[in-house]
């Protein structure tokens, strides 16, 4: 079971060091984190996937809380937000039969963005499960190299989960 | 007006009340103790940068103010760590300011360059480089927030030694600062309700009082919360002193070496109340079987702390003080005499084989040793201690009347600390009789301090409990590894000889019958003095639960020898 929380951090280096320490330290299990850029230069929106099985999501919330460069800090459900999740996948050309690259491209999710050298790489933009099942859906010996970006969060409707306004 | 970075330094902290840090110098601060001379600033040399940080310690946890340590980069750097990390996990308040090379070799191997803000993330609660002069005043502005509201804990901030050096253009006024150290709200009704009914249906309540009492100055409330509702209150270690230990509710310190009947009312207890405390694992046993028959409540200012190791039915999160003045506001009087019979029962099997009861066989025992001391000090002296056996028997056996009077590194057990944080404990409150209570391992790890004792000219008495071993380690090598003794016997030097050395006093003792005399020399010399306790090799620290098991799962003195389960004393 996973958990989402998201979080907006001062945008430095140095917060995000913290921010990666204090996880790693208190051990908690953290399955994904997305490092992004907000509508404000000097904000960063982290969205962290938590095992909640092995990890309580309240306590990595306030952990993080209790950072000094961490703004804001809320714990969402699923039902809440909109997920997106961009990959890129290099595979072996003639690895892969051209109507599994069809069904994949297909689905809407994906398209081929380049092919050279006996390559192709597939760009996949769509919620984390398409993602899992384009990868899943290519023969793994074919697969050579997979950049996966980790979750976008946003809450739907007006409300805004980067804190508008970073304290002085 | 044109100021150097390394003046707003000392302004900034002068502003901020300080008068006295604890430090050593080398070349990337070089600018800041130059300027330090133009400043009326008490500058502690320190022999080693640990110490300083340990001082600063000592000096934040006796006062309830911010300790400031200062240091250069690299080696002076990192010598800081154990004693910033001893401060975190105890949540003392400490700025650490270090200097670091200039901006422009930042990255390349310079000499003495260290990147100890990141050294320091985990154990610092907020840590930053400032690399331009003009940032230093609201770099200094913001380490004093930050250290001392809410949760107290270690700030460090490292300048370059550029911004140290830089002239600027400072207009602005650097005019005292003041700031809210504690966060205050209403608690949500619905937890007060829910408390409130938990403790008017309680009855076999036990309070079980932290270090939060001290923190957020709640010991009158604590007092008043335990009276009201007839609760016996149960100690951590680094709770001790929140309520006088004379108080009849006082029941002693809890956990690992807490006294038996107060574990046994833990386990028994149908309601717990944690004030400022942390269930840490020294405290619970193994946290399955703790409290089994206990709802719990737990006030506590840090959420994150709330069900991380025990779940609790409510919590009230906020500042103690404030949470135990909401919860009176509302609470009337509650007798539990039945439940506090039956404490004094448990407790009085206990008494029978009091210290008081064994006869002088010419064995000197720590626990005579520090019974001694509180008795000489009635139980008011500050008293910083070190890690391990001594500190066990100390929290048994001297009753502090007083908060903040017992100083001790409970959450990182730091061997060293004791002795540089009575000298810190000494210069917050001078008119204090300070004790080091050491063991003869901790000792030799900062014992390079006398010198700065000698050199201050400042008086604290240090007892130190010279058994001849790693004594707690032994004790654990005797229960779980076959008393196979692996490199815990110690040789300690001939310590009068060495207090001599320092030119201050120095008394030996190997009996009982010696004890008094050489305390009453201590408290009336007016230099530091060392007193060698020569104690029984292989004395150990009853009782004791096992690392893993229930709370009245105790190992206990085998009756025949029993030594002391308590320390009351019935003179």
């Amino acid at each position: 079971m996973h958990a989402l929380i998201v979080a907006s951090a001062r945008n430095t280096l140095h917060a995000l060091n913290r921010v990666v320490s204090l996880l790693r330290g208190r051990n908690f299990h953290v399955e994904s984190m997305a490092v992004t850029r907000s509508e404000r230069s000097e904000v960063t929106r982290l969205a962290i996937v938590v095992d909640a099985t092995r990890t309580r999501p309240e306590r990595v919330a306030s952990c993080l809380d209790n950072l000094e460069e961490v703004w804001s800090v809320r714990r969402v459900e699923r039902s809440e937000v909109v997920q997106r999740e961009a990959a890129l996948i290099k595979f072996i050309e003639h690895s892969v039969p051209d109507e599994l690259v069809f069904a994949v491209v297909g689905s809407g999710a994906a398209r081929v963005i380049e092919r050279s050298g006996g390559a192709a790489i597939l760009e996949i933009v769509g919620s984390p499960e398409e993602v899992d099942d384009a990868i899943g859906s290519l023969p793994p010996v074919s697969i050579l190299e997979i950049a996966r970006l980790g979750q976008l969060v946003m809450v739907r409707g007006k409300q805004q989960t980067t804190v508008a306004t970073p304290p002085v | 007006m044109v100021r150097t970075g390394a003046q707003l330094l000392w302004e900034s902290l002068v502003r901020q009340g300080v008068t006295t840090v604890f430090g050593y110098p080398g070349g990337a601060i070089l600018p800041a103790y130059d300027a330090m001379l133009d400043y009326p600033i008490h500058h502690v040399l320190v022999r080693h940068e640990q110490s300083a940080a340990h001082m600063a310690d000592g000096y934040a946890r006796a006062s309830g103010q911010v300790g400031v340590v200062i240091a250069t980069s690299g080696p002076g750097a990192t010598n800081l760590v154990t004693g910033i990390a001893t401060a975190m996990m105890d949540s003392s308040p400490l700025v650490c300011i270090t200097g670091q090379v200039a901006s422009h070799v930042l990255g390349t191997d310079a000499f003495q360059e260290l990147d100890i803000v990141g050294i320091t993330i985990p154990v610092t609660k907020h840590n930053c480089l400032v690399r331009r002069a003009t940032d230093i005043p609201a770099a200094i502005d913001n380490a004093f927030r930050i250290a001392s509201f809410g949760r107290p804990g270690p700030v460090l901030v490292d300048i370059t030694k550029d911004a140290q050096q830089a002239s600027v253009d400072w207009n602005e006024p650097l005019a005292p600062l003041t700031f809210e150290r504690r966060p205050t709200r209403r608690l949500p009704p619905s937890d007060v309700d829910g408390a409130l009914a938990l403790i008017r249906n309680a009855r076999q309540p036990v309070i079980l009082a932290g270090r939060g009492v001290m923190l957020s100055d709640a010991h009158e409330q604590l007092r008043e919360f335990a009276e009201r509702t007839n609760t016996p209150v149960a100690m951590t270690l680094l709770g001790i002193g929140g309520l006088p230990a004379s108080h009849p509710l006082n029941l002693g310190m809890m956990g690992m070496h807490g006294e038996a009947w107060v574990n046994q009312a833990i386990q028994q207890a149908d309601l717990l109340l944690a004030f400022g405390m942390r269930f840490d694992d020294r405290v619970t046993g193994t946290p399955a079987t703790y409290a089994p028959l206990a709802r719990k409540i737990h006030a506590e200012l840090d959420p994150s702390e709330v069900n991380k190791i025990i779940p609790v039915d409510i919590a009230l999160v906020g500042d103690l003080a404030d949470t135990l003045d909401q919860l009176l506001e509302r609470l009337e009087p509650i007798e539990h005499a039945l439940w506090l019979g039956h404490i004094s029962a448990l407790k009085g099997h206990a008494a029978v084989k009091d210290i008081q009861h064994l006869p002088d066989a010419g064995h000197l025992y720590a626990a005579h040793v520090i019974h001694d001391i509180w008795r000489m000090t009635e139980g008011r002296a500050v008293v910083a201690t070190d890690v391990g056996q001594h500190q066990m028997w100390e929290a048994q056996y001297y009753h502090h009347e007083l908060p903040r009077s017992l100083i001790t590194s409970g959450g990182l057990g730091t061997m060293g600390f004791g002795f540089p944080a009575a000298l810190g404990a000494k210069f917050a409150r001078p008119e204090a009789e300070v004790w080091a209570i050491v063991g003869d391992g901790g000792f030799q790890m900062t014992q390079a301090e006398l010198a700065t004792a000698a050199q201050e000219q400042v008086k604290v008495n240090i007892a130190v409990i010279n058994n001849g071993f790693l004594g707690m380690v032994r004790q654990w090598q005797e229960f779980f590894y076959g008393r196979r003794y692996s490199s815990t016997p110690i040789n300690c030097p001939d310590l009068c000889a060495l207090a001599a050395a320092h030119g201050l006093g120095g008394v030996r003792i190997d009996t009982r019958a010696e004890v008094e005399s050489a305390v009453r020399y201590a408290q009336q010399a007016k230099e530091t003095v060392v007193l060698d306790f020569r104690v029984d090799q292989e004395d150990t620290v009853y009782p004791m639960v096992p690392a893993g098991a229930a709370l009245d799962a105790m190992i206990r003195r085998a009756e025949p020898t029993a030594l002391v389960e308590t320390a009351s004393d019935p003179g």
